[in-house]
């Protein structure tokens, strides 16, 4: 009897002290992850440096290394390997928010024509004869920036126009990409010459021209991220439902609010420079939460680190498998993600 | 004479359906338990999410001493929303959640709090449980774990018995009544069962289309006129061996 | 090699116009549509312009060309139908718009893309065969062929041939020894840095930034049609340092002439020429 009581005791105590903890171990082996493909990324790639040569460089140590290949470390591929974490940490942060704040599985971070919007203006911005180097960044980033906030505010005005609820808000996401679609479709038919590069973005791709994409993702990735991250209770509240979210002292329909304009940006930022990156927003979460937790305490910190680790190794295959040619990169984490996440679902049905 | 808790008066909501709830006036002391009867329908539920200030209202609507700025009460609706992949512990530790700051987490205190809630409603066994392996009968002491983890001075719960058998609502009823004596926590539940609405409420209100039928003690209130004109069908009310009324249902040859 | 290339498609061409149905030689075409840009060049070098009677809108060339509002890539069987051809000549057989216009009695000459000077020589000859200018059609490749077999001479012998790096777009797509441009390239002795990208001859394969810089290309072509222009490759990192900066050897040229197999290649030809003078 008294040894039933203190295994009970044991297992409350066990139990209270671990809700809602970063599992420690999961955590530092993502991180270990995560440090470990942006490395290998350093490594391997179309040009061939010795590893050792390149690691001196990134130590600032006397290389060797003739000015091209120290262009090329520092100039090309450090870029790159950032923006691939960047990209994948802001769509999966994505995603998580919005599967949080619809309370649903599917949300993915292209849901609120966000995804159609950004192709809309990418395809503006190939096809019009504006100059292509507006900014730094050139034109076709910012454009699609802007078409992607355009689609997101249309869900929004017409979800509003049809009621209060997430579910209008959804539907109206499926309207607004519908129709931004059809005006994309519209203009790569009457543009046709322009098919290819616009069919090149919309795939997804992470090709930088130095610093600038990760410059301008950057502030975008740094707020997103931490206005999520200081949301993550609030999400852990919206999973009960809005009544009993206010009377436990959360503000669910500010939080929907502020959580759907940080995700919303994240994700027009992480497109407008990568294009359409399948795969990244809807499985990362999940997969985070099928192993580790269902709390967004847990979800979304983890999220960012594993989407960052994910994209980076999906990038790697992309430049190593062909090199010298290059894969798009969307097709690796279609590819790459489905059979995995496909592994993973069979292996949490068992272990519940 | 205790000090009051909540008053209500000439308290009314309008939803988009039209007027739900009209000109209520309801005065709870601290401690009281008080029980809201009457037809599906009636306007039980937006009148326990209204004095949870979960809908706009018109009217007056005060609680005691004033807290309006950090109203603590706590809230449980017919049907908790029960998240997949979520702990018992972890559940119970949201009900935390109101005495967070937004940079904080939870603290030792918060989680010994926990263990403790826990421990008093027998659930040590299952802290470690995710919510969807309870019973119906655990499900609802796990949520009044929450609430009581929340330390409100006041429940609002919205028929916390409605889904289980009569055993786990005795049980139930005897766990929150005990709670209650041993927190002074003022009450307010909707209920089906007049029995137990006899059993153990301070104060019952009829409600019927919205309106007051009327309040005032079980014996005051649940007679065999306000019963049957509440439910338009024959009611009989006897008096049990231990005192207690019961109530049921008679045949129209009796009557 | 190539001569034996030469002798093997004359063979065939001759073969096809002997074998013709003897109707054929009186139905020259006299009402000729062409959905297809390089059509349209060749039709009218051999002397076939007056019986074109309607352009798809991508054909600016030549001025005099009767463009309509008739597309290529979506086709409307409708809008040609309307212009009474005899003879439609097409690149891409999208929503069935071949056996459609057969069915009404059209004429559909099939010139997929041509991935060698062979197969454009084969599309000038059949051209000319359909429209009654064999012997125009003939001329016209003869001339190309001189022509660019003069041009080609100019070329400097060099121990180490020219490194060329052919860039279609931004995201550095490329074109390989597998495409017709390719082709032009490896017959002008110029090495290809595609081609080691290309190992299932897709001819348009999408090169690494890396690679392109450490490969270290002495030739640069960039099309006027992507965007930016010799200035903007300078400032991609990295990129001035290459010999192709710094001998001043970044062209940029037509982006029509340079996707269109017809007589213009000869243009072409000349401005790559020009340009790898020591």
């Amino acid at each position: 009897m008294a040894s039933i009581t203190k295994s009970s005791a044991d297992s409350i105590q066990h139990a209270t002290s671990q809700a809602f903890r970063l599992p420690r171990f999961a955590t530092l082996l993502i991180a270990a992850l995560l440090l470990g493909c942006g490395l290998a990324s350093m490594l391997l790639g179309a040009a061939q440096i010795p590893s050792i040569a390149i690691i001196a460089e990134l130590l600032h140590i006397d290389s060797g290394l003739t000015k091209t290949e120290v262009t090329i470390i520092w100039q090309w591929r450090l870029p790159r390997v950032l923006l691939g974490m960047l990209v994948g940490a802001s769509l999966a942060l994505a995603g998580a928010a919005y599967q949080g704040v619809f309370r649903n599985p599917l949300a993915d971070p292209f849901l609120l024509g966000a995804a159609a919007g950004a192709g809309l203006g990418a395809t503006l911005a190939i096809v019009s004869d504006i100059p292509q180097d507006v900014t730094p960044l050139g034109t076709v980033p910012v454009v699609a920036f802007i078409g992607a906030l355009v689609g997101v505010s249309l869900s929004a005005a017409l979800g509003r126009a049809a009621g209060r609820s997430t579910a209008a808000l959804l539907l109206a996401g499926v309207a607004t990409a519908a129709f931004l679609t059809a005006c994309q479709t519209f203009l790569m038919h009457h543009y046709m010459t322009s098919i290819q590069a616009v069919y090149s973005w919309i795939i997804g791709r992470l090709v930088t021209s130095g610093w600038n994409e990760v410059n301008f993702i950057t502030p975008y990735f740094v707020v997103g991220f931490g206005i999520i991250l200081l949301h993550r209770r609030e999400l852990d509240l919206l999973r009960l439902g809005d009544d009993e979210a206010v009377s436990l002292g959360g503000h669910p329909r500010r939080s929907r609010l502020i959580l759907i304009l940080a995700a919303s940006l994240l994700t027009a930022s992480a497109v407008s420079v990568s294009g359409l990156i399948a795969f990244v927003g809807i499985v990362v979460p999940h997969l985070i939460r099928l192993t580790l937790g269902s709390s967004y305490r847990i979800i979304v910190p983890l999220s960012a680190i594993a989407g960052g680790a994910f994209l980076c190794l999906a990038d790697l295959l992309a430049r190593n498998i062909l090199a010298p040619a290059e894969l798009p990169i969307g097709v690796i984490t279609a590819f790459v993600g489905a059979p995995f996440f496909a592994l993973i679902l069979r292996l949490s049905r068992q272990l519940l | 004479m205790t000090a009051l808790a909540i008053i209500v008066h000439n308290l009314s909501v309008r939803l988009s359906r039209g007027l739900v709830i009209s000109h209520i006036d309801l005065c709870i002391r601290i401690g009281e338990l008080v029980v809201i009867i009457g037809p599906n329908g009636a306007g039980k539920s937006t009148l326990l999410r209204c004095l949870a200030q979960l809908v706009p209202h018109q009217g007056e609507l005060s609680y005691f001493p004033d807290t309006r700025k950090l109203l603590n009460l706590a809230y449980v609706p017919q049907r908790p929303m029960l998240p997949t992949g979520m702990t018992v512990a972890e559940y119970v530790l949201l009900g935390r959640s109101r005495h967070l700051h937004w940079l904080s987490a939870e603290t030792y205190h918060d989680r010994y709090l926990v263990a403790q809630t826990l421990e008093q409603l027998d659930l040590e066994q299952h802290a470690g449980y995710l919510l969807e392996e309870l019973s119906g009968g655990e499900v609802q002491r796990v949520v009044l774990a929450r609430a009581l983890a929340q330390q409100a001075s006041i429940l609002v719960l919205d028929e916390p018995t409605s889904a289980l058998d009569l055993g786990h609502q005795m049980q139930v009823m005897q766990l929150i009544d005990s709670l209650r004596h041993q927190y002074k926590l003022t009450i307010v539940m909707a209920l089906h069962d007049l029995n137990t609405a006899a059993r153990f409420a301070d104060q019952v209100m009829l409600l019927q289309q919205g309106c007051c039928m009327a309040t005032g003690s079980p014996d005051e209130v649940l007679t065999e006129a306000k019963l049957s004109r509440l439910y338009n069908t024959p009611i009989q009310v006897l008096t049990g061996a231990d005192g207690h009324l019961v109530v049921s249902l008679a045949m129209a040859e009796i009557s | 090699m190539n001569l034996k290339h030469h002798i093997w498609y004359s063979l065939c061409i001759s073969f096809t116009i002997m074998t013709m149905p003897v109707s054929s030689w009186a139905d020259i075409a006299q009402r000729i549509i062409s959905l297809s840009p390089s059509a349209t060049e060749i039709l009218f070098a051999i002397g076939a312009g007056k019986q074109v009677v309607a352009v798809d809108n991508h054909s600016n060339y030549p001025p005099q060309a009767p463009v309509m509002k008739l597309s290529a890539y979506q086709p409307s069987l409708e809008a040609i139908v309307s212009y009474k051809p005899d003879t439609v000549v097409i690149t891409f057989d999208v929503i069935g718009i071949k056996a459609g216009l057969q069915t009404m009695g059209v004429n559909v000459v099939h010139h997929t893309a041509a991935t060698s000077l062979d197969d454009m020589y084969r599309q000038i000859a059949e051209l000319g065969a359909v429209s009654g200018h064999q012997a125009e059609a003939a001329q016209l490749s003869e001339q190309i062929r001189t022509d660019l077999a003069q041009a080609m001479e100019q070329i400097p012998i060099l121990d180490d041939p020219l490194r060329i790096y052919h860039e279609l777009d931004a995201a550095y797509y490329s074109v390989s020894s597998a495409s017709f441009l390719g082709q032009i390239y490896q017959q002008m002795g110029l090495i290809n840095i595609a081609d080691a990208a290309d190992r299932h001859n897709s001819g348009y394969p999408q090169l690494s930034v890396e690679y392109i810089l450490q490969i270290n290309p002495q030739l640069i072509v960039i099309t006027d049609q992507s965007g930016y222009n010799r200035a903007d490759v300078l400032r991609r990192p990295g990129w001035q340092f290459l010999d192709a900066s710094r001998q001043g050897r970044i062209i940029q040229v037509n982006a029509d002439i340079a996707s269109r197999w017809g007589p213009r290649i000869v243009e072409f030809v000349r401005l790559i020429v020009a340009n790898i003078q020591p």
